[in-house]
């Protein structure tokens, strides 16, 4: 980033030298530009006034962002095609969370893993920080009512974005759509209603999710996801657990 | 007032040279050299402190920005301190204060201007709103519309800043927000196409005799649709914008773009990826000879 390339320079004046001559013209003038990224390192000597300013907020925000809440027992990250293991942790968690916090019954869960999950858990102890950098916006959780066929529309979605993720599916990817979706290893059923656990920034049609728009929400409230994501990470360190996931290789890629 | 398309459409419509009432009409009248440094950055994304691990450990920093850039204005009379949104969202600091410190320290290290990122909007409106008390420069945006919202009259479509004897036109252009923020967050804010949006900030910019034109973009470098709006697609269809300062696709440019589209005018894109880990710096000197192009090595900073 600190410099450009000496033969990317000369070809660039060269380049702008003979746009010059096309309009040339000695009473005219024109700006001379040059340019020089700079590189904000620690080896710039920082401003004493900005630190000052910045000191009293990284107390307090340390305080309360440096506690332990928990052990991963290897890096989860959003990397994968079509799953991760961050990916498969969160959607995990938001139908087991659901189910307790809604008292519903709740059948799938979609997470934007990639776009909505920034940061990866790295292995070792968990900072309620880390959480938060995962997960930085402050995303609701919501039911919705999903008919089955509705369903299949947003799975192929999900198959042609590769952005996002549903849990507990499977399905195959072929040249002309998805085949064979099973939700928690029974095949879709078009005519049966399905409770999808997801946040208000999907479900108001955020990530490409048009089609979720109009669909009925459950009368629920919905709560803040990190708040959900904590809450999991707690559970499982006060029952002596850490943080692993298995990728599934629940979805078969089958195009040509 | 197309000044540099009318010079070259004259010289490829007639042989004369002596056609246009422009030619013995500099717009900037007996400058020796007088020069303008901008400096920008985009998507700090609420990147107060350096990064402590990953790729970019020991990269980035408000304290060291705010050290590079008083260095500079140290040796520069005429800087003008730009961004191009997205200041929030990415750290802690934004979740517990809301944006309130990452604008304190802009304001302390005297921008001149930001603009609207889709992440301005992830505390709502009334969160954006409260943010921007801290603010003590300007959010320009000239194609969301917030007529009907709580931000009535705070935000310009641009701004004039006169460095040095320069008149330089600043205006903002924000993304599409429908499916990519939430829409309870950002309420009645009205989206308008950025591109016929940027068509009349030049003419308007133009017409008030600006000698440079910035557009602070948060639409993104370029698309593989190329009917998104974007940076390239905004340089290709309007001419005028001498330079974009560009955001929101992170992307971390080798050194400028120069685009020159089919009427014939240049447009210099710049963005420097995100989290405050470069800053970016385009000098521009107005002389009266010629046109030229240069480039120069990176500005060490040592002391």
């Amino acid at each position: 980033m600190k410099s450009s390339s000496p033969i990317g320079q000369k070809m660039l004046v060269g380049f702008l030298l003979v746009a010059m001559v096309s309009c040339f013209n000695p009473s005219d003038y024109e700006p001379i530009y040059s340019w020089s990224n700079v590189e904000i390192n620690s080896e710039i000597k920082g401003s004493n006034r900005v630190e000052k300013v910045i000191a009293p907020y990284r107390v307090q925000l340390d305080s309360i962002m440096d506690e332990v809440i928990g052990y991963a027992a290897h890096d989860l990250t959003t990397e994968g095609d079509y799953e991760s293991l961050l990916g498969i942790f969160v959607t995990k968690l938001l139908i087991e969370q659901s189910r307790s916090t809604f008292i519903r019954d709740v059948d799938v869960a979609i997470m934007n893993h990639k776009g909505g999950l920034r940061a990866p858990i790295n292995k070792g102890d968990i900072t309620l920080g880390e959480v938060y950098e995962m997960l930085p916006f402050e995303n609701n959780v919501l039911l919705l009512e999903v008919p089955g066929e509705d369903l299949v529309e947003v799975v192929n979605f999900i198959a042609k974005s590769g952005r996002s993720m549903i849990w507990p599916a499977s399905f195959e990817i072929t040249d002309s759509g998805v085949q064979n979706i099973r939700i928690d290893g029974q095949e879709i059923n078009p005519d049966e209603t399905y409770t999808l656990s997801i946040s208000d920034y999907l479900a108001n049609g955020g990530g490409g999710f048009r089609m979720l728009k109009s669909l009925k929400r459950l009368d629920v409230e919905p709560v803040n996801m990190r708040d959900l994501i904590v809450l999991e990470i707690r559970q499982r360190t006060a029952r002596g657990d850490s943080i692993k996931e298995e990728l599934s290789n629940s979805v078969t890629v089958l195009t040509k | 007032m197309k000044r540099r398309q009318f010079i070259v459409q004259s010289l490829s419509a007639s042989a004369s040279m002596a056609v246009s009432p422009y030619f013995d009409r500099p717009t900037v009248l007996g400058l020796k050299k007088r020069k303008i440094t901008i400096l920008h950055t985009n998507d700090m994304h609420s990147h107060i402190d350096p990064f402590e691990e990953g790729r970019y450990k020991g990269l980035g920093g408000m304290a060291a920005r705010a050290g590079a850039i008083d260095k500079i204005r140290g040796e520069e009379d005429n800087v003008l301190l730009l961004d191009s949104g997205d200041v929030f969202q990415g750290t802690p600091y934004f979740n517990m204060f809301g944006g309130k410190l990452e604008l304190k320290l802009m304001s302390i290290m005297n921008y001149d201007a930001t603009t609207i990122g889709n992440h301005e909007f992830d505390n709502g409106m009334d969160g954006l709103k409260y943010a921007m008390q801290f603010a003590k420069f300007p959010y320009l945006c000239s194609n969301y519309d917030f007529s009907k919202t709580n931000l009535a009259g705070e935000v310009q479509a641009y701004k004039i800043f006169k460095k040095g004897g320069i008149k330089v036109g600043v205006f903002g252009l924000g993304i599409e927000l429908e499916g990519l923020v939430n829409a309870a967050m950002y309420g009645n804010t009205v989206y308008q196409d950025p591109i016929s949006i940027a068509k009349e900030m030049v003419e308007d910019l133009r017409a008030k005799k600006c000698d440079l034109i910035v557009c602070l973009s948060h639409l993104g470098y370029k698309y593989r649709r190329p009917e998104s709006p974007s940076d390239m697609r905004l340089a290709q269809e309007v001419s005028e914008i001498d330079v974009i300062l560009g955001g929101h696709t992170h992307t971390f440019m080798k050194e400028p773009l120069l685009l020159t589209n089919d009427e014939g005018f240049t447009t210099i894109i710049n963005q420097v990826g995100w989290a405050g880990i470069n800053l970016g710096r385009i000098d521009i000197s107005f002389t009266r000879n010629g046109k030229n192009v240069k480039s120069q090595g990176p500005i060490e900073l040592t002391n």
